[in-house]
């Protein structure tokens, strides 16, 4: 019953989208009137060169070009240009704002418009200038404006901030960027599986899955957990290792010891968790994630009298 | 790895060597740097991590080398802080539309005790390589090398004990793949694999395959809509234990662009994952639906709604969330942004430990460009979760402010100012911290061939921590006129944890360099 009423109500909203799609005219084709890039670079001298090791470098200065790319493409007709050359008759894409910050680029560069950038990642829906991280002249790998990627934190000031806390991430010390976790664009394709903690299995691999006994906090899939997050702050904490909480009170987030409190006289609530506790991450040995050499710490008392063990 | 990496360099070099020709016009440049760093420090070595991986005083680097050749080939290279424990090196090779190369090597070390007996490096290398033959078709490749070795110390919080952990290991991934492009649709396959080999806990040796595909295409007859979609598989495998953990997901969306810069989205995704160690199956099923309105360069709105179901067979959880985005541009002076989204997921069959969730998180911020007076931005961002059936709630909020004047004539001058707070709630105990943070640099426009720059920053964390930290820098840099440049920079550091006696550390750490800027 459920599912009919799903099925219909899926039904409508297609019916509804292709209703809208066919009232709307097509998009117009990009017509700009064809001036030779040899007059704009009579005064603009070398522009072309930073443009040649590039993808945007001109078709009039290879042979048999496959994509026709020209100053106009993205610097509009230049024909008000030329006969008064000033800064407000000619296109810069780079200092356009809102929808036409974007659409210069996107003209070309579909996927970034529809697809790459799906859903609400924040770079798409504000329509930030590419400009703002890309430059197309005498840009380096992927044209970007630095390959440590310093241009995320001059918006994200407050993460720039994270990161001279107690612990953090070494991205102020350039030994990793903002890139190495970050995706450049958030795409459609999400695993869901390892979406939340898959940058982290990168370089922390050790403390990834499989174990035969999960922490399920770790796994994004599960039902108790988002992932590493749930316990590290990312960037930088107040805390050792990234923790968003010292010592025991990270796990009692989650975790009431009341057996800890009570049992043989509460004399193990003194003690830190992970003193006993300590294959967090996951065990190949203890469903309690306990340290495999516990019963030799503890004489064997509490695990040979038959009272305790590592997985009960 | 080692073969690997002569491979690769041997690869670039020949590729370069290919598509050379005689040129007359070749050019490129890039800045020489040979620096020396003296270090005086005192106190725990381990709380500061900004001067963890100062302990060689001789580097040399090659920084921002680009070297253009008339065939259309371009080199770079950023070869940064080469010394005899580190390096920070980045190479790379292209031609648009028929290669590129690029490499990477970077070693850094974290200490974990006051006399810096126990510490780890990490060594993270890389590279990538793309070919393509044709205008439809691009090739891709490449490998990642990740390499830990050390000793970690892990304290506990009480009694003060400590444990020594051994690591050493090896992660090494490799991928290759295909994308093919036609008019508006593309088609992308790509596989991935990797190996885990653990010196200190051979059991613990791992290796994962993934295979992804996916494609893009655009409606025919309605270039205003965009189909998308794919498959994963993902096998982690754990020899010694014979566990495995399988993922398989497919994912479809689309967006379309209405009328009158409205859009709609959508948004399916499935996956299903197999731990073949505890024989537990989940399924994950995503369905995310919204739609935008935007208004040329004034602003733009966006909602959505999305459900999320987890089901491992014994429990079954769902969730609804709502997703909010707008922003507001007034007369490209004033900018205004707002973001919020919320969880509320309930446990449908079964029970789990944390129960029932509700989750928010929000960020607003303004903007302004005060033109003469610089920029001025204010954020103020937060998040919120609650289990009620453990009486456990987080709530933590942030509020940060940056003045920021740049001018060509003055210089430039940030400041930013950050509070925290943070408030931990449950059942056995509660944590909060406070946390305050100035940062600023100055920077005055260079004076005949003199460039000074300072800045500093000072933390401090209350309630239930009690640090302080702060870090002075200040720096010089004389231009000759022969393309020499002299620079000295000196940082100091102070950190003290009023609550741990054994934690404090001052530094004081003098750079001076001898750079040269060079043209070829």
């Amino acid at each position: 019953m459920e599912f009919s009423r799903l099925r219909l109500g899926y039904c409508r909203i297609v019916i509804a989208a292709t209703f809208l799609i066919s009232l709307s005219p097509p998009r117009p084709a990009h017509t700009v009137e064809p001036v030779d890039d040899g007059t704009c670079l009579t005064c603009h001298e070398n522009a072309d060169r930073s443009l040649a090791p590039t993808p945007h470098r001109l078709s009039s200065q290879i042979e048999n070009p496959e994509i026709e790319i020209g100053c106009t493409s993205c610097h509009g007709s230049g024909d008000a240009h030329i006969d008064d050359p000033s800064k407000e008759n000619i296109t810069n894409p780079a200092v356009l704002a809102g929808r036409d910050a974007i659409a210069a680029c996107t003209r070309c560069h579909a996927g970034h418009d529809r697809m790459d950038d799906y859903g609400f990642e924040a770079h798409s829906s504000l329509q930030l200038n590419c400009a703002d991280c890309h430059r197309v002249h005498g840009g380096g790998k992927a044209l970007l404006l630095d390959q440590q990627a310093e241009f995320c934190l001059r918006c994200h000031e407050k993460t720039r901030m994270d990161f001279k806390k107690v612990s953090n991430h070494p991205v102020l010390q350039q030994n990793i960027t903002c890139l190495s976790c970050h995706r450049l664009a958030k795409r459609a394709d999400q695993n869901i599986a390892y979406d939340l903690s898959g940058p982290c299995r990168e370089c922390h691999v050790d403390q990834a899955a499989p174990h035969l006994y999960e922490h399920e906090a770790l796994n994004a899939y599960s039902l108790e957990g988002s992932g590493c997050v749930e316990c590290h702050e990312p960037h930088g904490s107040e805390n050792d290792r990234l923790l968003k909480q010292p010592g025991n009170r990270l796990c009692m987030q989650c975790h009431y010891p009341a057996g800890h409190m009570t049992a043989h006289g509460g004399i193990w609530a003194k003690y830190a968790c992970q003193q006993c506790h300590k294959d967090t991450h996951g065990s190949f040995v203890s469903s309690f994630y306990l340290d495999p050499d516990l019963p030799a710490k503890f004489s064997g008392d509490c695990f040979n009298a038959g009272c305790h063990s590592l997985t009960r | 790895m080692h073969t690997v990496r002569h491979g690769f360099c041997t690869l670039l070099a020949a590729i370069a060597l290919c598509a050379a020709h005689p040129a007359a016009a070749d050019e490129g440049g890039g800045r020489f740097k040979i620096g020396y760093v003296y270090i005086d420090q005192e106190g725990n070595l381990s709380v500061n991590q900004e001067s963890f991986n100062i302990d060689d005083p001789l580097a040399i680097s090659l920084e921002d080398f680009k070297y253009f050749m008339d065939n259309g080939v371009m080199f770079n290279a950023d070869l940064r802080r080469i010394s005899l424990n580190n390096r920070n090196l980045a190479v790379s090779s292209s031609k648009a539309d028929l290669f590129s190369v690029s490499l990477r090597d970077n070693r850094y070390r974290r200490v974990y005790d006051s006399a810096e007996t126990y510490f780890t490096e990490r060594e993270s290398a890389g590279g990538t390589m793309t070919i393509s033959p044709s205008r439809y078709l691009k090739l891709f490749g490449g490998f990642d090398y990740t390499d830990k070795h050390g000793d970690d110390l892990v304290v506990f919080e009480q009694p003060s004990d400590a444990a020594v952990v051994r690591s050493d290991y090896t992660n090494q991934s490799y991928s290759i793949g295909a994308q093919g492009f036609y008019k508006q649709s593309s088609l992308r396959l790509e596989y991935r694999a990797s190996e885990f080999d653990d010196r200190v806990n051979k059991p613990s040796d791992r290796d994962a395959n993934v295979f992804r595909a996916s494609a893009t295409a655009a409606i025919p007859g309605f270039e205003r809509a965009v189909l998308s979609g794919g498959y994963d598989y993902r096998l982690d495998k754990l020899y010694a234990y014979r566990s495995e953990l399988k993922t398989n997901q497919g994912w479809a969306a689309t967006r379309i662009h209405l009328p009158l810069q409205f859009s709609a989205d959508y948004r399916f995704v499935f996956a299903r994952t197999l731990h073949e160690g505890n024989g537990i199956e989940t399924d994950n099923v995503l369905n995310t639906v919204a739609v935008g309105k935007t208004w040329n360069r004034r602003g733009g709105l966006r909602i959505g709604y999305e459900n999320r179901i987890a089901d491992d067979l014994a429990d079954r959880s769902e969730s609804n969330g709502f997703l909010f985005n707008g922003w507001y541009s007034h007369a490209n002076r004033v900018f205004l942004r707002a973001l919020a989204s919320t969880r509320d997921k309930d446990i449908v069959t079964g029970s789990t430990l944390i129960g029932d969730e509700d989750y928010i998180r929000y960020r607003v911020s303004v903007t302004a460009d005060g033109g003469m007076l610089g920029d001025v931005s204010v954020q103020y961002q937060g998040r919120r979760k609650e289990n009620k059936d453990i009486g456990s709630t987080v709530d933590y909020r942030s509020i940060s402010t940056t003045w920021r004047l740049d001018t060509k004539k003055l210089g430039s001058l940030a400041v930013t100012y950050a509070y925290y707070l943070g408030e931990y709630e449950n059942r056995s105990t509660n944590f909060e911290f406070s946390d305050n943070m100035v940062t600023g640099t100055i920077t005055p426009a260079p004076y005949r061939g003199v460039g000074v720059r300072a800045g500093g920053t000072y933390y401090r964390s209350r309630r239930d921590l009690d640090i302080e930290k702060i870090a002075l820098n200040l720096g010089a840099t004389y231009s000759f006129r022969n393309g020499y440049y002299f620079d000295a920079d000196y940082t100091a550091y102070n950190y003290d944890d009023f609550l741990a006696i054994d934690r404090f550390y001052t530094g004081n750490i003098l750079e001076v360099s001898l750079a040269r800027d060079f043209s070829l």
